[in-house]
């Protein structure tokens, strides 16, 4: 049970790190600026406590927000799709059946994880980007940020998916 | 208590959404001027037509005092109309007289001078219109003087008793004048064709003359009666002749003969002299 909390905080830090060291340099034509750190908030175990998740969400998007000076925007973001997670969840699998796993293409199966997975991108990335925008003035610009980062951010993930899914087959075998 | 207390607990992760977003909303609003400016115009377009929409409320409610003091307004308007006018009315008489001398300030010194009368009678729908004024003699008045009102010519004295002048308009058929199309130098006469007390027809204008719509009539100076430059009216339409060389134009006059109340009857103190002199020539032949 520690174990899995150290676990989680050690994920929380490197995710952090990644993300303002790394992935905010990133900008690929000017538009995709992927935004890795919700990976944090998709892997939480199902049926996490709700309002932990929020307050967790919240000082992650907080930490983020300081190193790029912008606060506000990206916690804001990230307690609605935290407190979305477990609608969007719903949608794809039952509650019950996964209780306290964490979500995973081994465990839930490619197909229901990725749909999860990109719901919960999609949700987020949009909040970020209106917040930054709150306007429509520039429908198309915006409707590219969003796009193109949710692409970005999903191969990320998909390729910490398939490590990950690759190392525990390995561990199996073992 | 417990229920609420489990109402709470069953529902925690809402309000802590709503806590944690609402701690954001106030970040963001804190920290990001842009953010910040976008929050603050559209708090301000709300609170502009919230005030927009009680203003308007408040205008409909109150129309009922606004229309009483629109009514006691108007009211003491209209005395002060009726109060002006009455001072216009005595005033009336000395301005047309300023009027007259006004006008020819800059010009050469004139030999014309005005007496002011009031129309006593006049008619405009006969065919023999005549004007009386209540001047006569006894103010130095003679037959053939010029009369004017303040808008343009009137017409000719034509008898004189000792405190009335009897006078022939335009509008009369007997009346003739020399009259120019002003900034021109060719001249014709004047005169009315008994029908439309608006209208007179100026007569015998070379053709090769360029009129268009519009132009005005001036009086020519040719006759010692009127001094040039009185306004007539302006043309208002063409009578061409195909075999005649000489315009003729409709004339919509400037003087509203209908209204009449003052003139001016004009003396030139050259009258008799020029009059002469021309007496002179014509005995010669």
């Amino acid at each position: 049970m520690t174990n899995n909390y150290v676990k989680l905080l050690v994920q929380f830090v490197l995710l952090i790190l990644a993300q303002v060291l790394i992935l905010n340099q990133v900008s690929v034509f000017s538009y995709a600026v992927p935004l890795l750190y919700v990976y944090f908030i998709i892997k939480l175990p199902v049926n996490f406590n709700r309002s932990l998740t929020q307050l967790i969400a919240f000082i992650l998007g907080l930490s983020i927000d300081a190193f790029t000076n912008s606060y506000g925007i990206n916690s804001a973001a990230t307690i609605l799709v935290a407190f979305l997670r477990p609608y969007i969840q719903k949608l794809f699998f039952s509650l019950e059946d996964f209780d306290d796993v964490v979500p995973s293409v081994s465990k839930l199966g490619a197909g229901n994880f990725y749909k999860y997975a990109v719901s919960m991108v999609l949700v987020h990335h949009s909040a970020i980007f209106l917040i930054e925008y709150l306007s429509l003035r520039d429908a198309s610009s915006l409707l590219l940020h969003i796009g193109l980062s949710s692409v970005l951010t999903l191969l990320i993930v998909s390729a910490l998916e398939s490590f990950s899914y690759k190392q525990r087959a390995r561990n199996e075998r073992r | 208590m417990r229920n609420l207390i489990a109402f709470l607990v069953r529902n925690s992760s809402w309000f802590v959404f709503i806590i944690l977003e609402g701690i954001c909303v106030f970040l963001l609003y804190q920290n990001n001027s842009y953010q910040r400016s976008i929050f603050f115009n559209s708090f301000n377009e709300i609170s502009g037509r919230a005030y927009y929409f009680s203003g308007s409320i408040k205008t409909f409610l109150n129309l009922q005092t606004t229309n009483e003091e629109l009514v006691q307004q108007n009211g003491k308007l209209e005395q002060q109309v009726l109060a002006l006018e009455n001072i216009l009315r005595k005033q009336a008489q000395d301005s047309v007289k300023v009027n007259a001398f006004l006008k020819d300030s800059l010009h050469r010194e004139m030999p014309y001078d005005f007496v002011v009368g009031h129309v006593e009678n006049n008619s405009v729908s006969q065919i023999n219109n005549y004007i009386v004024v209540n001047k006569g003699s006894k103010d130095g008045i003679k037959p053939d003087m010029g009369v004017v009102s303040t808008s343009g010519i009137v017409g000719i004295v034509r008898n004189v008793s000792t405190n009335f002048s009897l006078i022939l308009p335009v509008l009369n058929p007997k009346f003739r004048q020399s009259c120019k199309v002003k900034n021109t130098n060719s001249f014709g006469t004047l005169s009315w064709e008994g029908k439309d007390s608006r209208y007179a027809i100026l007569d015998e204008l070379p053709r090769h003359q360029i009129v268009k719509k519009g132009d005005t009539i001036i009086t020519s100076g040719f006759s010692s009666i009127f001094p040039e430059g009185v306004l007539v009216g302006t043309v208002e339409g063409f009578n061409k002749k195909t075999d005649d060389n000489f315009y003729n134009l409709k004339v919509k006059l400037f003087t509203n003969f209908y209204n009449l109340s003052f003139v001016r009857i004009i003396k030139n103190d050259l009258t008799k002299e020029r009059q002469a002199l021309e007496m002179e020539v014509q005995n010669d032949k």
